[in-house]
């Protein structure tokens, strides 16, 4: 009955003129860089975080929310007409989509991966409303040992579950950690790495920080391979997909759904691991596993479902504990702080308007983007034909001029240039900046809740491992540690990571 | 023997930083104990670990020779684009408060312009010049940004 209340309250915050007016703004703006190739939701995010500053949080949380969601629609566009995943979590959807697409099915493979995408995103929005207040109530018993592993946890399976080395995931994240510690020392007003720089006294700022290994890292990366060529973009004939596809995709769509659902809540998970996941399920599942890789519309079904299903339940971690479990959590867990407001379990009993008023626009943004994806999938693919050199000025002097608003200070354009410099190095050397950002957002939390515990059990580190529940969660995290680092277990990962890619 | 370039690289770099923010630490902060710390003790803590880290790193890159390490083919660094976009915002930052709004982008995006090869100088000039009142319409006027357009003591 609560959580009926909670829905009912949602609503109301969600279908005022503003809050649809937003939604409807970050559902395009997702469409649209999921459609580009070239700039992610992750930069976008970072780029608008200082313009919704002076938003309510609410509205401002729908929107970059509806960029995320509405990037998983608009990647499996650019997909299935060029072959190329307008977002890395779209990768699966290129290959058979593709495929279907050269056969003259674009249609129903697009059809078939918006109505995966609006059924996963709706039933994993309800997922949602019933995990996270129970989760809330668990987390507020948690006292600081009990967050302090469940960060450890939560850092260990980000860095497990993404791609690239494990050690260089491992070094990003700490690498994170030292850089959130700059600035003053909160329980001593000791300053901290400043090097004399007054601007630095309150930390390095966020968004330039964001905006420059997402936004300006991604520029560069483009750029390696210049292309002012333009596309081949494969014709639409016919846009619905006949009763035999519907019958064929039914079942991905639902295991999709339930598996993405599930792993979207893991840390490091969401999306993107989401649809590889179901296709490497699928391509087991199905009777005709010879047909994958040709054109078979179960693998347009399943992982489009699954990663939007992850993107609406990576939710769960960041709104119910305040710990963001990918890059665009982060994110998110910064423009609330940014905003006021300290994520964690609290915010759903003391700003329920603002929790509940989010998952409502959830589904408002989902019937959105099915209405913005199916009649208008033309306009999506004129947009396609853009070059890249076209775009990326315009996208540096958003950032540019988007970072400095944030706070007036001309200081964070420099840390802009230099982080942005130092993310793409550090990509070209097989370093991904998604821990670091992790790391960088939590770096704060983690010393204070780690000096809290300290100062509570004397200095005595067997706090950790006395108190039950901290004692669980340390348990995980070693055992995931050790598993990872088996080397059997290790070259497994990497097979499962190369014949994903592969197929 | 030979060693995989981008592991020896990582491991340098992160034992490099390790080292370098362990001694700013040692010289600068107090670091306290486990009961009572001080400002340095996590972060001395987290130097150490990234120390060890890279360390790690460096031993990994001399074992993945021993198997066939298939290396990725990539393109090399473009160093015209690095450049560019790189001075980019720090032009910006320069110029924003002495000239204005107006100058400060025309000056980024003709840098950003200048990064790619692939656009001509016709085009490039119509960027500029779209970008900058573009940016000018949604910033100045939409998001009312307060700064000035053109600097009133220079123009």
């Amino acid at each position: 009955m609560e959580i009926f209340n909670g829905i009912l309250l949602g609503f109301s915050q969600a279908l005022t003129p503003m809050a649809l007016l937003f939604c409807l703004i970050g559902c395009i703006l997702g469409t649209l860089v999921g459609v580009l190739p070239g700039i992610g939701p992750s930069a976008t995010i970072a780029m608008l975080l200082p313009i919704t500053l002076g938003l309510n949080p609410l509205i401002a949380l729908i929107m970059l929310a509806g960029i995320y969601y509405g990037a998983q629609y608009g990647g499996s566009i650019t997909a299935i007409l060029v072959n190329v995943p307008g977002e890395p979590s779209t990768a699966v959807t290129a290959i058979d989509g593709y495929q279907m697409a050269r056969q003259g099915r674009a249609g129903p493979a697009l059809s078939i991966s918006a109505i995966g995408s609006f059924i996963a995103g709706t039933v994993s929005t309800l997922v949602l409303a019933v995990a996270s207040p129970a989760l809330s109530q668990v987390a507020l018993q948690f006292g600081a040992p009990e967050y302090f592993s469940l960060t450890l946890l939560g850092i260990i399976l980000v860095v497990v579950l993404s791609q690239g080395s494990l050690l260089k995931g491992l070094a990003m994240a700490v690498l994170g950690l030292l850089m959130g510690q700059v600035g003053t020392d909160v329980f001593t007003s000791a300053t901290r790495f400043t090097f004399g720089i007054d601007e630095l006294r309150s930390g390095i700022d966020f968004i330039a920080v964001s905006v420059g290994v997402f936004g300006i890292a991604e520029i560069l990366r483009n750029l390696e391979a210049e292309d002012g060529v333009s596309r081949a973009i494969h014709k639409i004939t016919r846009l619905m997909p006949n009763r035999e596809d519907l019958r064929r995709s039914a079942g991905p769509i639902f295991r999709g759904t339930v598996l993405g659902s599930l792993l979207g809540v893991l840390p490091g998970g969401g999306a993107f691991l989401s649809s590889f996941a179901s296709y490497a399920v699928e391509k087991r599942l199905s009777k005709h596993p010879e047909e994958f890789g040709k054109g078979a519309i179960e693998g347009v079904a399943g992982p489009e479902s699954a990663n939007n299903a992850g993107a609406q339940t990576s939710f769960i971690p960041m709104l119910t504990l305040g710990i963001p479990s990918n890059a665009v959590m982060a994110l998110m867990v910064g423009a609330m702080v940014v905003q006021g407001i300290q994520p964690g379990p609290r915010v759903i009993v003391s700003q329920p308007e603002l929790f509940w008023g989010l998952i409502a626009s959830m589904w408002i943004g989902n019937v959105m983007l099915i209405l913005l994806n199916l009649p208008l999938v033309g306009v999506w693919v004129r947009l396609l034909r853009i070059p890249y050199s076209v775009l990326f000025p315009g996208i540096l002097a958003f950032a540019c001029i988007g970072t400095f608003s944030a706070n007036g200070i001309e200081m964070n354009l420099y840390v802009l240039a230099a982080s942005g410099l130092g993310g793409y190095l550090l990509t070209r050397i097989g370093c991904d900046p998604a821990p670091f950002l992790l790391g960088f957002v939590l770096g704060p939390m983690v010393e204070e809740h780690f000096r809290r515990a300290m100062l509570i059990s004397e200095g005595n580190l067997a706090v950790f491992v006395e108190r039950p529940i901290s004692a669980a969660l340390i348990l995980i995290t070693v055992v995931i540690a050790l598993l990872t680092f088996l080397p059997s277990l290790l070259s497994a990962r990497n097979t499962v990571f190369a014949q994903a890619a592969d197929d | 023997m030979v060693w995989n370039r981008d592991d020896l690289t990582a491991g340098l770099v992160f034992m490099g930083i390790g080292l370098f923010f362990a001694t700013n630490i040692l010289m600068s902060l107090d670091i306290g104990t486990a009961a009572a710390m001080g400002p340095g003790f996590f972060p001395l803590a987290l130097c150490i670990i990234l120390t060890l880290l890279g360390i790690g790193i460096l031993t990994n890159a001399r074992k993945q020779v021993l198997e066939d390490t298939e290396e990725v083919p990539r393109p090399p660094l473009n160093l015209r684009a690095i450049f560019f976009v790189v001075v980019a915002p720090v032009a910006f930052g320069l110029l924003l408060r002495s000239f204005g709004l107006v100058p400060a982008l025309g000056v980024t995006i003709a840098l950003s312009v200048a990064a790619s090869r692939a656009i001509g100088v016709k085009r490039g000039l119509t960027i500029v010049v779209g970008m900058t009142a573009f940016c000018v319409v949604v910033f100045y006027y939409g998001l009312q940004v307060p700064v000035d357009l053109f600097n009133p003591v220079l123009f």
